[in-house]
């Protein structure tokens, strides 16, 4: 009854054409076929509508394809349901009923293929680089009318019977999309890699879609902004060449046109699929059109069918020419990204302490880029992981369409932060526009210190000295208190002096001086620590001195002898507030003191202690003194630089 | 408003829904070399309880009523095959019907009073006259339209020497009362033999492949698929299936598949391969049908 005939399945044709790999985003138009991998530039919802008709004797239209497309972070699916591709074949079967001597009546047979729906999945690896699959689902049905013998009731007679055969199928295929450079981008993908097929009757067996495996490679050339040719070959030595334009008329027209030759078809060139679309940031409206150029008869030779059989359900040696309409809407439910990060550059790391340096100093710098045409308003953040639980802003900055810009990020560090490990943590870095939800974020190491760490300049030991200073008002409050008398027969212009002199003599009794405890300058005590830990170097003991001072009322400044061949030393020196004249009150020897304009401009005396001595006071003093005179005056440290008095305040 | 938007969109939903027609469909024409197994079915008997359509069948092979024709000239070789063996026949016959006396019974006309204007013979073989018999429906008794021209040889005791050849001619002579004699021949086909492969039973996978010899493949030829009535052997010609002479053919299953056991145990096959001849001088009161046929018919028990 049936012939052997050769049918394989769908493979790169789509009735729109070939749009290459690079598309204005509200087109939509290629299809599963000759985008496998389901590329996408969708950011949320896309979805498309192609409707038209088919040109035979008469015009057949129906819904070729209702497609929906979702994207999810880099993943995009896609579900496709196409009631109008399918092909039937009807014929008239060998047997016929003989009714009477005139009078025929035959039996008919059809073959129809549908392709039904279809599922795809891309993931997108990098800009550059994405791929996905294809889940296919096809229903062939085999309908034979055949000669059916009725007795009943003793009256015999003839009719035909319809024996349906039908053979659900599924395609699973793979594909990918490298995009190389702006100019050139390929495709390659799978035909029929796997397909899963019901079990089907062996006289059925030679009618089915073919399975036959190929690979599709396609190649995307730009010739000109938005002008692209594009080649779409299969090995099973088909192909397709198209050229689109996009961008025509206020850069809201396409037009594309695809030739194809198919191995199965004639003449060479098989047939032509000229489109012209409109589009803009919403939709995108595209009419397009199959023009075969060879004849299509509605009646056609079974020896030929049964010899060439047909290749694809829509595109086929039997297909009529067709003009469709798809429209396609874009729904963006997610707001448009209008910058993005080239990198960001973390130039400091984090000392806890010195929290106040960031807040005027970046610690890290970024690198935006502005992809609007329109020049916009950046919102920088960042968030250090362990550090801060918020977003911390930093200053607005406003970048030039397409322009790039260098964008500082700032740190805040909680002043409860108590972390006291050094060690790498993660600054999360975000831009944002008009948007609640930042456009882009990046993530980059950065090395968080522990709270004792210090960058090594003196200058930032005040961060140190301010730290603990309710403890050291209350420490020294109680001190003086236990010398009220003695203080109250002093002069008021010497209180400054008595009371640091009170002071240093104190805890000077319960301090030991040790090294920094990692043997280095970068590990400093808090004034509490070193008073409890009783002991500490040189930056511990200046830190403790300056706080008991400053928290009293008493000027201080730091004096940084720099490390040269000798290692680098602090002493602490305060303002007696003494005047020049007033100095004999205190000291006879003119080297035991330093003249300093105060903050009005008027010459005050200071007086330097080592505080490393933990002696007394007086030793301390002549000690300071003399390391002052020699190395700062001297030997001319302050004008060289190598000495310098840091203000606390 | 927003009614407007709600009439759009329901406009849009009825021209998709509406303005949905299946593609057109690709018809496809059978060629010549695809339709080896073409074949024409057509009922014969189309009410098992009349016996009428049994009537004659089993012995000559022919199913068709012959009182269309005005004259008829019929020659036949016959074989019958069954489990007891296979059973050879010849037989010439020659029916000159006057239609203008129609016989009727009961108002049905069974056809027309025959007349004998001479003498025929076949090969050489001078015909006997016997009576014409009608089985008249569903009645035991035979009504005589009158004689006709008769020749057999076979398994009944009187048995004439005439034997039909197969791919040969037979010398038809006819010397009327009045006027010159008739000459002519009357040419003969290739004998058939066939042969029955059952495969698989009734209603599962049954086939019923049916081959013959000497096939000629531009010729038709003809297969009555009759059954046997278990209770008297006699043949109800059901079915007549019009096939190319190619040698093999697969008998349409359901067919078979649908004869009532209960009441037919056997299956009765003939092979017919005829050469015929119509003429019609002068309207259907003087036409001439003139048919030579191989018969073979083989009987088996109901798959």
């Amino acid at each position: 009854m049936f012939y052997s005939i050769t049918i394989t399945a769908q493979s790169s044709f789509g009735l729109s054409g070939y749009w290459g790999t690079v598309q204005k985003q509200t087109l939509l138009l290629n299809s599963m076929e000759n985008n496998i991998s389901n590329y996408s530039y969708i950011k949320d919802w896309g979805i498309s509508i192609t409707y038209g008709g088919e040109f035979s004797n008469s015009v057949a239209s129906n819904l070729y394809s209702l497609k929906l497309s979702k994207t999810i972070g880099n993943n995009t699916i896609t579900a496709r349901y196409t009631p109008a591709y399918q092909k039937e074949f009807t014929f008239s079967n060998s047997t016929s009923i003989l009714l009477d001597s005139t009078t025929n009546q035959s039996l008919n047979s059809s073959f129809t293929y549908k392709e039904l729906f279809g599922l795809g999945y891309s993931y997108k690896f990098s800009n550059d680089f994405s791929a996905g699959l294809t889940l296919r689902f096809f229903n062939q049905e085999f309908n034979q009318e055949i000669l059916n013998s009725v007795i009943k009731d003793s009256s015999v007679y003839l009719d035909g019977a319809n024996d349906i055969e039908k053979i659900n199928s599924t395609k699973f295929d793979i594909g990918a999309n490298y995009l190389l450079n702006d100019n050139v981008s390929f495709s390659l993908s799978s035909i029929n890699l796997f397909t899963f097929e019901d079990n089907s009757p062996p006289d059925i067996e030679a009618y089915k879609l073919r399975n036959d495996k190929a690979a599709l490679i396609g190649i995307t050339y730009s010739l000109i902004v938005n002008f692209d040719l594009n080649l779409l070959y299969e090995t099973t030595n088909s192909f397709q060449v198209s050229s689109n334009f996009q961008g025509i008329l206020f850069n809201e027209l396409g037009l594309s046109i695809s030739a194809f030759h198919d191995k199965y078809e004639s003449p060479f060139i098989a047939g032509i699929v000229p489109s012209i679309s409109y589009f803009n940031k919403i939709f995108g409206v595209t009419i397009s059109g199959v023009k075969y150029f060879s004849n299509r008869n509605t009646k056609s030779s079974f020896l030929d069918f049964e010899e060439n059989g047909i290749h694809n359900i829509i595109n086929n040696r039997y297909s009529f020419d067709k003009a469709v309409l798809t429209f396609s809407l874009v729904l963006n439910t997610k707001p448009e990204r209008e910058v993005e990060f080239l990198g960001v550059n973390v130039v400091q790391s984090i000392y806890p302490t010195l929290s106040e340096n960031y807040i005027n100093k970046p610690f890290a710098i970024g690198k935006i880029v502005n992809l609007t045409d329109k020049t916009i308003t950046v919102r920088p953040a960042c968030r250090i992981e362990k550090i801060n639980k918020e977003k911390i802003q930093s200053p607005l900055v406003k970048i030039g369409p397409k322009d790039t810009a260098d964008v500082p990020f700032y740190a805040l560090i909680p002043d409860d932060y108590t972390g006291n490990k050094t060690e790498i943590s993660y600054a999360d870095f975000f831009v944002s526009t008009v948007n609640e939800n930042p456009d882009d974020q990046i993530q980059k190491p950065a090395l968080v210190n522990g709270i004792n760490s210090w960058d090594g300049k003196v200058i930032n030991l005040k961060y140190f000295i301010n730290k603990d200073l309710n403890y050291s008002m209350s420490y020294c409050k109680k001190v003086l208190s236990n010398h009220k008398e003695e203080l109250d027969t002093i002069a008021y212009k010497l209180s400054n002096f008595y009371k640091a002199k009170i002071i240093f003599n104190e805890w000077v009794k319960k301090i030991v001086y040790s090294s920094d405890p990692r043997a280095s300058e970068d590990y400093v005590q808090f004034p509490k620590e070193t008073i409890e830990l009783k002991g500490g170097d040189c930056d511990d003991l200046s830190v403790l001195y300056s706080s008991f001072l400053e928290s009293i009322g008493i000027q201080t400044a730091l004096i940084d002898y720099k490390p040269g061949s000798e290692i680098g030393h602090v002493n602490v020196m305060f303002n007696t507030e003494l005047s020049p004249g007033q100095a004999s009150l205190i000291t006879k020897n003119d080297n035991k003191y330093f003249i300093r304009k105060n903050e009005k401009g008027i010459d005050q005396v200071w007086i330097i202690i080592e505080t490393t001595s933990l002696t007394d006071f007086n030793t301390a003093w002549d000690m300071g003194m003399e390391k002052f005179n020699t190395d700062a005056l001297n030997n001319l440290g302050l004008a060289k630089g190598k000495v310098q008095i840091v203000d606390v305040y | 408003m927003k009614k407007q938007y709600f009439y759009k969109y329901y406009l849009l939903a009825g021209l998709l829904i509406y303005g949905c027609n299946k593609p057109a469909p690709t018809e496809l024409i059978q060629d010549s070399q695809t339709t080896d197994d073409a074949a024409q079915v057509e009922v014969i008997t189309k009410n098992i309880n009349d016996q009428s359509y049994s009537n004659g069948y089993d012995s000559t092979g022919v199913a068709d009523s012959l009182i269309g024709h005005a004259n008829i000239i019929y020659v036949s070789g016959i074989k019958i095959t069954s489990k007891e063996g296979t059973l050879n026949t010849s037989l010439a016959e020659a029916i000159f019907f006057d239609k203008s006396k129609p016989v009727k019974v009961g108002g049905l006309l069974i056809g027309y009073r025959t007349i004998t204007p001479g003498i025929i013979q076949f090969n050489t073989h001078r015909a006997r006259l016997i009576p014409l018999r009608v089985r008249i429906r569903n009645s035991t008794a035979d009504t005589s339209l009158g004689l006709m021209y008769y020749l057999y040889s076979g398994k009944r005791m009187l048995v004439d020497p005439f034997q039909y050849e197969y791919n040969s001619n037979i010398d038809f002579q006819f010397n009327p009362l009045i006027g010159s004699n008739v000459n002519f021949k009357i040419p003969t086909p290739p004998e058939i033999t066939g042969n029955i492969i059952v495969e698989g039973k009734r209603n599962n996978n049954l086939k019923v492949i049916l081959e013959w010899s000497h096939p000629v493949p531009e010729l038709q030829i003809e297969i009555i698929i009759g059954a046997v009535v278990r209770t008297n052997r006699n043949i109800f010609p059901l079915y007549r299936v019009k096939t190319k002479d190619d040698g093999k053919f697969l008998i349409p299953v359901n067919l078979i598949n649908q004869i009532p056991t209960d009441r037919f145990n056997k299956i009765a096959i003939t092979l017919i391969r005829k050469y015929e001849k119509y003429e019609n001088n002068g309207g259907n009161r003087n036409d001439i049908y003139i048919l030579s046929q191989s018969v073979h018919t083989i009987i088996i028990d109901s798959p």
